[in-house]
């Protein structure tokens, strides 16, 4: 994981993953938390701690902006091109790896037919 | 205090110690109608006040927040469920009705939330070793070697703070840094 050096996280933990394809529009905290749970249909809920604590780490990181120009009450933040370009590397990584699952169940089934 | 007291002091076994054993306390303590409110003085224990008999969780967050944040920080927990009762230092309690859902739901946040405070009893554990060690040879110094009264005493005193600080010091570190090890991975 990302504990040696919390600023470089060219793999995306789940909930940081999350979080980035949350802002891929600009969205409040609160937002970005029910944004979550409806994307994937309260599989994934995300504890206020949780999301504060990868908030301040993503935006160190650059990964993310606090949206400066907006006098709402609440502060929104949204994705920058870094973070952009990460998410959709983390995507393809992820695709890639649900298939690898899908070959490897086949190759499986294979190998138990050519047994019979 | 009036005869029907409205508060209690509620000693606590340390938080560095017992974290999950002093939230499920307090979760008893609002079934029997007695609500935290704040920790008392020192931190040595928690103020609980006469409310309603009603069952609630809590939990402690460990986290930096600086004061522009604090906003923010306290929002994004009151909408998911969980209020904010009182802070001392870095430490943040808050409490929700059971079954909300958990404010750290990753491991690496919780790896995170006991980093920081790990680091700082352990820089803290140093130092009043360091102090222990410097004051044991101004003690020596001032009885053997300088043979002054008044710097002996002032040796002495301080060779006792720094031992009763010592040992609570070095636990504290060891009890966090066992944390933070169950949470890397």
């Amino acid at each position: 994981m990302t504990k040696n050096n919390p600023l470089q996280m060219e793999q995306l933990s789940d909930s940081a993953y999350y979080i980035l394809l949350a802002l891929l529009t600009p969205k409040h905290g609160y937002a970005i938390m029910k944004y979550i749970e409806e994307l994937t249909e309260g599989e994934v809920r995300m504890g206020p701690a949780t999301l504060y604590t990868l908030i301040k780490k993503l935006q160190k990181s650059g990964y993310i902006l606090l949206n400066e120009d907006e006098d709402e009450r609440r502060k929104t933040y949204q994705i920058t091109s870094s973070g952009t370009a990460l998410v959709e590397a983390e995507i393809e990584r992820r695709l890639r790896m649900s298939r690898h699952g899908n070959i490897a169940q086949l190759n499986a089934k294979e190998a138990l037919t050519h047994e019979n | 205090m009036k005869t029907n007291k409205q508060t209690r002091y509620i000693p606590s076994k340390g938080l560095a110690f017992a974290e999950q054993n002093e939230m499920n306390k307090l979760s008893r303590l609002s079934e029997k109608g007695w609500l935290l409110e704040r920790f008392s003085l020192f931190g040595s224990g928690f103020i609980v006040r006469r409310g309603p008999a009603h069952k609630q969780i809590y939990c402690l967050d460990i986290q930096h927040v600086p004061q522009k944040d604090e906003n923010e920080y306290r929002e994004m927990f009151a909408d998911s469920g969980w209020g904010y009762v009182c802070s001392a230092g870095d430490m943040h309690i808050f409490v929700a009705e059971p079954g909300t859902v958990p404010i750290h739901t990753d491991r690496s946040t919780l790896y995170e939330k006991y980093r920081k405070i790990t680091r700082t009893s352990k820089i803290f554990a140093i130092v009043v070793m360091l102090l222990t060690l410097i004051t044991c040879v101004l003690l020596y110094l001032s009885r053997q070697v300088w043979d002054h009264q008044l710097l002996q005493n002032i040796s002495h005193v301080s060779l006792l703070l720094c031992a009763v600080c010592f040992l609570p010091s070095l636990m504290v570190y060891i009890a966090y840094s066992l944390r933070l090890r169950a949470f890397s991975d």
